[in-house]
């Protein structure tokens, strides 16, 4: 019998030894059954390797579906290196048809890494590139299919739309302000490797489908902006400007339906120019004094606070008023005399907008200019958006309310220009100007996304607006702005020559000639702006140059938008055929008694026995029984 | 007697499945790296068929040998196999492989002294406490067998082998456990075993890094943790039944060296809980019906003998397979009879060959 052994002890490490494999199959047990899902999806990201598909982006297309931005088909080469066999043979023979060195494919397949895509020399590459690297049958090797950008209608709209990166990202213009939407989610083709890199054999491999882009319609239509294209090019040729921008935007909800600028850039090769060229689309970036323009926004203000009469209440421009000691001069030497307001509108007459400036007083005026958005951002889904300048309140003195009401002192942009003018004849509506429309689906169609057209606020009556849209056709009929007069349409609109001031001080021979129009005055469908900074070989006028211009452009655009011609009510007025007309007589120089007409009423105002103006002036077609203004003085 | 010869046809039975099971594992883990490395995918399984051959001749050998022969041979056996030990450090007779100096080269393969040396210090061992055994009630009668016991030790961590160390040690430990050595002494030896191993961490700090990374392995992913946290990858998707035969992902170069160490997670990975609840009831039997042949000996030497050789046996399976599951920290001990190695195999099927032929 043994006597040194203690049998139970034995016993002891038995069921010890048992307690400890129990243990070990509880833990395994835990491991493989509830730990499973954990541990299975950890590790199949560590087998899992994948095979980038990239995603096409998003097109941009005008409001009638014309592509602006397309993809083009191209191929990447992406190599896998653990599959390259002999990589200094597949260097030697990839290196000639991507047109690189032997040595830098080399060293780029034999990093340790799942998947190389040879970057740059081998991303987009040419059909006839990608088929001779097919025809290699290199294992390991692969092409993807990858999109390049491309804008057919280049140089036009380069600012607007911008370009993209290499990986198809939004750089610049709509294709960065936009690129959330346009870009899509590149997919991958997934598959299970060994810690090498090796594939697994009869494993298949999953695919996650990219997720194209979606399309943006622009509210552009390429018509007009074609339209635009084409006069600013010849305005570019014919006047040598610094800088020229067009845009036409509806007054009705603030669509943009064209927009561009001079100087530009191909974007299918941005990297050929200066930041300063494509980063800019000027409408929106560059600000400058309105100069005359703006009067239609005074006017407007005064038209809504009900200060004039535009009809009835006259004014008399003897060449000049002084403010602050300041004397204002009219640009017609001596003034343009006797005028309704209606005139001081037509006639551009600065004396004439600083009596309104005078009637609205420093705080309606002030409050009117904000109200239609001086000095503030339109909002417009377009980067680098300049807020341009108005005065502080502070240091807003009588004349800076002066000048201000003839577009001196203020600067803006020309889309917050066309904003505000838009506000004046649409019935009083200041609208957030858009280029985007709607984004839909590749896939389906569909849209996702309508992008809203809501007013900002109401900053004139309805009322005024009216009286704004006659006023500002009589511009065009009668006015300063005859020479965008355009046969069977209603056209408004007002002439701008702004001097140009650096540090403060007007340059001399340098001007912002520019013109706002509208169409048709009885329902306005588009409002077009057209600026020049510094043309050369003319004269410096606004409506002598851009005028004639802005014809071309509404001759042709009116038609795109299908607006019908019709005669204006207000060259019709002289040939009604129920009243009878006469020509009115010469009265300037006579003694008040001596005024007299078969036909016609007389008014008089001022002091005097001498008859120093009338109006309507000698020659003029009047209906009998009208008044005639008798100006007198001494 | 009639029990004990049934005992051993189990122990014999389950042993050699397990080894067959083993070469054929060897090779479902070990043939893509087999690929890689010797451009042979049969490379493993060509040597460990070669070392379970001369294993199971070892084991015939052994059940030819008597009690009598080991029990007047352990001291002789004891020296030769320490200086095997002592030869093994030496540079040029030694081979180094992972850091440690454990080997003698011969031709192609490679011997490791140490497996020699667990199988002796239990023969010695055994035969020491059953010729000292009235004096066994007091720690002063194992003094001789804890001076060999500590040459041995010193030898084996100078290579640095500290995984056999502790097997031998834990053997060691059992064996005087079933003496009639009073409990304190184990419970003070336990105090200086933890001293021992908090002095052991502080001489080598990566060590520490072990045992913090088998609670936490993805605190070191790519380090201490890395082991780990691949044999996870293996066990955790192996789900219920595993992926079938030849199909682990894992083998595929992510678990360095899936032959030896981490052999039973590709099993799991392969045939899923189930194959591993199999291997596991299949140790259990094994230590199960080589205890109660211990306890049916009639001689105190042949009790100490295969309580010895067992606890080896046991002490490194259960280390083995608590590294795998992430019990237990990484210490380099391979799966006897199933992990790739000649010497470990050999010597194990020896020990088992010992253990079955005690009547």
């Amino acid at each position: 019998m043994i006597e040194a052994i203690s049998f139970k002890k034995i016993k002891i490490i038995e069921v010890l030894s048992i307690v400890a494999l129990v243990l070990v199959g509880t833990k395994l047990s835990y491991e493989t059954i509830i730990r499973n899902e954990i541990l299975e999806a950890k590790a199949n990201d560590l087998w899992e390797r994948s095979f980038p598909l990239v995603a096409p982006r998003g097109l941009i297309l005008d409001r009638n579906n014309n592509a602006l931005a397309i993809n083009n088909p191209t191929y990447s080469v992406a190599v896998i290196p653990f599959q390259v066999v002999d990589k200094e043979n597949a260097a030697r023979l990839i290196a000639p048809i991507l047109d690189t060195k032997e040595e830098v494919i080399y060293e780029k397949i034999s990093k340790k890494a799942s998947i190389i895509r040879l970057h740059p020399e081998g991303r987009r590459i040419s059909l006839a590139e990608a088929s001779k690297i097919n025809d290699l049958h290199l294992e390991g090797v692969y092409l993807i299919n990858d999109n390049e950008r491309f804008y057919p209608y280049g140089e036009s709209m380069a600012s607007l739309l911008g370009f993209v990166g290499i990986d198809n990202q939004g750089l610049a213009g709509i294709e960065s302000y936009y690129d959330k939407y346009l870009t899509g989610v590149d997919g991958t083709l997934n598959y299970l490797t060994d810690a090498k890199g090796g594939l697994f054999e009869n494993k298949s491999s999953r695919i996650v489908a990219p997720l194209d882009g979606l399309n943006l319609n622009l509210t552009l239509d390429i018509e007009i902006q074609n339209v635009l294209e084409r006069e600013m090019s010849n305005a570019w040729i014919k006047y040598n400007p610094k800088e020229i921008i067009a845009l036409a935007i509806d007054p009705n909800n603030g669509e943009i339906l064209g927009i561009g600028n001079r100087p530009t850039y191909n974007n299918n090769n941005y990297q050929d120019y200066d930041q300063e060229v494509y980063n800019r689309t000027l409408a929106v970036f560059s600000s400058f004094e309105p100069g005359s323009t703006f009067k239609a926004i005074t006017f407007a203000s005064a038209l809504d606070a009900g200060v004039i009469d535009m009809d009835n209440d006259y004014y008399y421009d003897k060449g000049y008023e002084i403010v602050a000691g300041v004397r204002i001069k009219s640009w017609k030497k001596g003034g343009h005399g006797l005028q309704t307001f209606l005139e001081v509108l037509q006639n551009s007459s600065n004396p004439g907008f600083v009596e309104i400036s005078r009637r609205l007083g420093k705080d309606r005026l002030y409050a009117y200019y904000k109200k239609f958005g001086v000095g503030e951002k339109t909002g417009v889904d377009i980067s680098g958006e300049n807020k341009g300048i108005m005065f502080s309140y502070d240091k807003y003195g009588p004349l800076e309310q002066a000048t201000s009401s003839f577009g001196q002192g203020v600067s803006l942009t020309a889309i917050q220009l066309a904003t505000m003018f838009s506000a004046t004849i649409n019935g009083g509506y200041l609208y957030t100007p858009h280029i985007a429309k709607s984004i839909y689906t590749s896939q389906t169609n569909e849209i996702v996304y309508t992008f809203p057209s809501t007013p900002k606020r109401q900053v004139i009556s309805k009322e005024a607006s009216d009286k704004m849209r006659r006023a500002l056709e009589c511009v065009v009929a009668l006015g300063s702005g005859r020479k965008a007069y355009v046969d069977g349409y209603r056209v408004g609109g007002k002439t701008g020559t702004a001097q140009i001031a650096e540090n403060g001080v007007y340059q001399d021979g340098r001007y912002v000639l520019s013109f706002i129009a509208a169409a048709p005055m009885d329902d306005p469908k588009v409002v077009i702006y057209f600026a020049m900074r510094e043309p050369k070989n003319t004269i410096q006028y606004g409506g002598t140059t851009v005028g004639p211009i802005m014809g071309s452009i509404l001759r042709e655009v009116l038609p795109i938008l299908k607006v019908e011609k019709r005669e204006s009510p207000i060259n019709r007025e002289y040939n009604w055929d129920d009243v009878k007309s006469y020509e009115v007589e010469n009265y300037i120089g006579l003694e008040k008694n001596k005024v007299k007409s078969k036909y016609f009423k007389f008014a008089y105002f001022g002091e005097g026995n001498k008859v120093i103006d009338q109006l309507p002036k000698e020659g003029e077609l009047l209906k009998e029984g009208s008044t005639i203004m008798i100006m007198l003085g001494e | 007697m009639y029990q004990n010869k049934r005992y051993s046809l189990y122990i014999t039975f389950i042993t050699f499945l397990l080894v067959v099971f083993g070469v054929f594992m060897v090779y479902s883990a070990s043939s893509v790296w087999a690929l890689a490395k010797f451009n042979d995918s049969f490379y493993y399984l060509k040597r460990q068929s070669l070392f379970a051959l001369l294993g199971g001749i070892g084991f015939f050998i052994m059940t030819k040998i008597s009690s009598d022969f080991l029990y007047k041979n352990a001291t002789k056996i004891m020296i030769v196999s320490l200086v095997l030990l002592g030869l093994v450090l030496i540079p040029g007779l030694g081979i180094e492989r992972n850091g440690s100096r454990s080997w003698f080269g011969i031709g192609p393969f490679a011997v490791q002294p140490s497996e020699l040396f667990k199988i002796a210090i239990v023969i010695y061992a055994a035969k020491y406490i059953s010729t000292h055994f009235n004096e066994t009630k007091r720690l002063k009668g194992f003094l001789s067998l804890l001076l060999m016991m500590v040459i041995g030790f010193v030898l084996i961590m100078l290579q640095p082998d500290f995984g056999t160390a502790i097997v031998i040690l834990s053997s060691l430990v059992l064996m005087m456990f079933i003496t009639k050595l009073p409990t304190k002494y184990f419970v003070m030896m336990g105090g200086v075993g933890v001293l021992m191993i908090v002095a052991l961490i502080i001489m080598a700090p990566y060590r520490f890094q072990r045992i913090t990374a088998f609670i936490n392995p993805w605190s070191d992913p790519l380090g201490s943790g890395f082991q780990i946290i691949q044999s996870l990858y293996a066990i955790g998707p192996g789900a219920l039944l595993g992926n079938g035969l030849f199909a682990s992902y894992q083998k595929h170069f992510y678990l360095p060296e899936p032959q030896t160490d981490f052999i039973f997670a590709i099993i799991v990975e392969e045939f899923g809980l189930v194959g591993g609840i199999i291997i596991l009831i299949a140790f259990a039997l094994l230590f199960i019906f080589g205890f109660k042949l211990a306890l049916n000996q009639d001689r105190e030497f042949d009790a100490l003998l295969i309580t010895g050789l067992l606890g080896l046996i046991m002490v490194q399976v259960i280390i083995n397979l608590g590294v795998v599951v992430s019990l237990l920290p990484v210490t380099g001990i391979t799966l006897p009879l199933i992990s790739y190695g000649g010497s470990s195999l050999s010597v194990c099927l020896c020990s088992l060959g010992l253990i079955a032929s005690r009547k």
